[in-house]
């Protein structure tokens, strides 16, 4: 699913080159689940990032479902990002104008493919999450243990092959927290999806089938 | 859910700046489509108020267009007189025959009542005058609301004529028309058969005038201390069904009426002109001649023929009209320019509103690139908020502007003489709509383009 070779992103501030994120080799299998770890400032977030497309690597190869993301242009990689990749924020980063139901839409939306089917599946997951009574509900409105759930069916909503998930556990409780990733876990193995996960928990990690401690996978600078 | 839908989202979410943009789109739109509506409306009622006529003969002082703002429009006094020799060859002279007139029918003008005009003439009128033409082409003649035209025709003109000059001659006839200090001391009464009036539409519905009303006419216009003619208490016998042109505005008395009142002499030059020094009958003074002949081109022929004539000249309602309207069309053009600039201002309002907004937007743009938004779909996005609230306020203006048509019209006519209805959506409407629709839509490209460029890594939130 995820394969990373000699990757390397790199930051200009002032005179000064700042390495953000290393990693020599990394490779992720089709509907495994792992959790990325390591401490801040690591380049954790970076690493997410290029392997979804947001950021472009100073050097190195980032392929993903077979695609080699260097040989996408910008909207190829939108596009490839908005079919293939579903993503869950540190913040959940819902949008305020929206309702859940919207909001989980949203996902399939910029795929060009948002539909009826699209409404039902959200309704499901939304229902699958214990959220089916909040789907007009805005995120102001939900608690702060009902919106990482939201954006979690966002991040399923349009059946991707991978999904990102930056710490999605944000400031909830650990009760709440585990809930919550034990759902994400359950549909993405149902649903044979493959999960990277970025945490600072151990007992989320736990969680994964694999742990991957960041700074061992740093490529000597 | 889709893009569009997103857009519309963004729209209600700023919905006060939604609105105030609008809204000031729909100000600058409704002025353009107000000018438009006006202008249209004034073209088409100095269009419709040709009666059917070709040409206005009108005295050689003044210019062309004064004798038709006088004649045709009523929008001016006239400029001087004509003499009555110059009916005559249009109504049965040489002139006549060589230009194969239609009708000649003499007016007097200089009288007033409520504000409208009294004009003396002869009833041929009546029978002459059309309100546009039907679908077969034919002319809509004239039509009575209620009542009857009064009976002054061609030859009780010529009859009056005769006798009056007859009386004007005799030595031992005391004359009544003579100019002096004391000759309101002289007021007389008219002949009834004379004092009878038609009105027009307008003024019956302005003044109450019905059949059965009287009405004492005002010697030029009626301001504080003009001269009344008591010496016609005028009865109306007829109300005219509208027309849509000046005659609704009009009064229409004898011409013998007229020629005889107070204060109007009817004889050009006190000179007599005929045998003897006698008064002839063609020195009798008309205001003006409205004809019409068979040859399409017989007015511009007639008006050339003019030309080098001393006593009368030709004006042509149809050039006169359009350099009106040329006049008017420069101003439009102006005002026109002007209202485009609100617009202008109004979208540039939409691109200063936009564009603050895309600092705080930032982090919302950022996630739906990271969902997988594409560049042109944010752009797309942000320059449909624009087109859709430019739009809004576009189509806002068009019915505002028919609106107030609709309920300020009434008070704009009295002031312009144009009655100004809420007429009909035109097909230039929806063109304004659109092209104010594309001015927001390119107002929203500098804001879009910003933040179709937001860095995404950037303001998607804490780095772990």
């Amino acid at each position: 699913m995820i394969e990373i070779r000699g990757l390397r992103k790199e930051y200009r501030r002032g005179a000064e080159t700042v390495l953000a994120c290393s990693v020599r080799d990394l490779v992720v299998t089709d509907g495994e689940q792992i959790a990325l770890m390591g401490r801040s400032g690591c380049g954790k977030t970076t690493l997410l990032n290029l392997i979804a497309g947001i950021q472009r690597p100073t050097g190195g190869s980032v392929r993903v479902c077979g695609v080699d993301l260097a040989t996408l242009g910008q909207g190829a990689l939108d596009r490839f990002r908005a079919e293939h990749v579903g993503i869950v924020f540190q913040t959940f980063n819902l949008l305020q104008p929206f309702t859940a139901l919207e909001n989980v839409l949203l996902g399939a939306v910029f795929s060009g493919r948002a539909d009826a089917r699209h409404r039902v599946r959200a309704q499901e997951l939304l229902e699958r999450v214990g959220l089916g009574d909040r789907t007009g509900h805005r995120p102001r409105e939900l608690s702060i243990g009902q919106q990482p759930r939201v954006a979690m069916c966002r991040a399923l909503i349009h059946e991707p092959d991978l999904i990102l998930a930056d710490e999605p556990l944000g400031n909830q409780d650990r009760e709440t927290g585990s809930r919550v990733l034990q759902l994400l876990l359950e549909i993405a193995r149902d649903e044979h999806r493959t999960v990277v996960m970025v945490t600072h928990d151990p007992e989320s990690a736990k969680m994964m089938q694999r742990c991957v401690d960041l700074q061992s996978l740093r490529e000597a600078a | 859910m889709n893009v569009a839908s997103i857009s519309l989202r963004n729209l209600r979410v700023r919905a006060l700046s939604s609105v105030l943009t609008a809204a000031s789109v729909a100000l600058g739109t409704a002025l353009v489509a107000s000018i438009w509506l006006l202008l249209a409306q004034v073209e088409d009622r100095y269009r419709q108020s040709l009666a059917g006529y070709d040409a206005v003969v009108g005295p050689k002082q003044g210019s062309a267009l004064q004798i038709v703002l006088s004649t045709v429009l009523n929008l001016d006094a006239a400029p001087g007189v004509v003499p009555m020799s110059v009916y005559r060859e249009l109504r049965d002279g040489p002139l006549s025959q060589k230009y194969g007139v239609r009708y000649a029918i003499p007016q007097g003008r200089g009288d007033t009542y409520g504000g409208f005009p009294v004009i003396g003439t002869t009833d041929e009128m009546f029978a002459r005058f059309s309100r546009g033409k039907d679908e077969q082409g034919e002319p809509i003649r004239l039509e009575f609301a209620r009542g009857k035209a009064w009976r002054f025709g061609h030859d009780d003109l010529v009859a009056f004529a005769d006798e009056y000059v007859a009386h004007r001659n005799d030595p031992d006839a005391e004359h009544e028309h003579t100019h002096g200090a004391d000759e309101h001391e002289h007021a007389h009464s008219l002949p009834a058969p004379w004092c009878k009036a038609v009105v027009g539409a307008e003024v019956a519905r302005n003044l109450g005038l019905d059949v059965g009303g009287v009405f004492i006419p005002v010697h030029g216009q009626d301001a504080p201390g003009a001269h009344l003619h008591d010496e016609a208490q005028t009865d109306v016998v007829g109300v005219l069904a509208a027309t849509g042109t000046p005659i609704d505005r009009s009064i229409f008395v004898p011409l013998s009426l007229f020629l005889s009142l107070d204060e109007h002499d009817p004889v050009l030059d006190a000179t007599g002109s005929g045998p003897g020094g006698k008064l002839t009958t063609d020195q009798i003074q008309l205001s003006a001649i409205v004809l019409d002949a068979r040859h399409p081109l017989a007015a511009n022929w007639l008006r050339r023929d003019f030309q080098t004539r001393s006593d009368a000249q030709v004006a042509w309602p149809h050039i006169e009209v359009a350099k009106l309207m040329a006049l008017v069309g420069n101003v439009a053009d102006v005002l026109r320019v002007v209202a485009w600039l609100v617009i202008v201002v109004a979208a540039a309002g939409v691109l200063v509103a936009l564009y603050n907004t895309m600092n705080e937007r930032r982090r919302e743009i950022a996630i739906m690139r990271a969902l997988g938004a594409r560049r042109g779909q944010i752009l797309g996005i942000i320059v449909l908020e624009a087109a859709l609230v430019t739009g809004l306020g576009a189509a806002l203006g068009v019915v505002l502007c028919h609106a107030a048509a609709a309920t300020l019209g009434g008070a704009l006519a009295a002031r312009i003489n144009v009655p100004i209805g809420a007429g009909a959506f035109a097909t230039d409407e929806l063109w304004l709509i659109l092209a104010v629709t594309g001015l927001g839509a390119l107002a929203g490209l500098l804001p879009a383009i910003k933040g179709s460029t937001t860095e995404v890594a950037d303001h998607l939130g804490p780095m772990s």
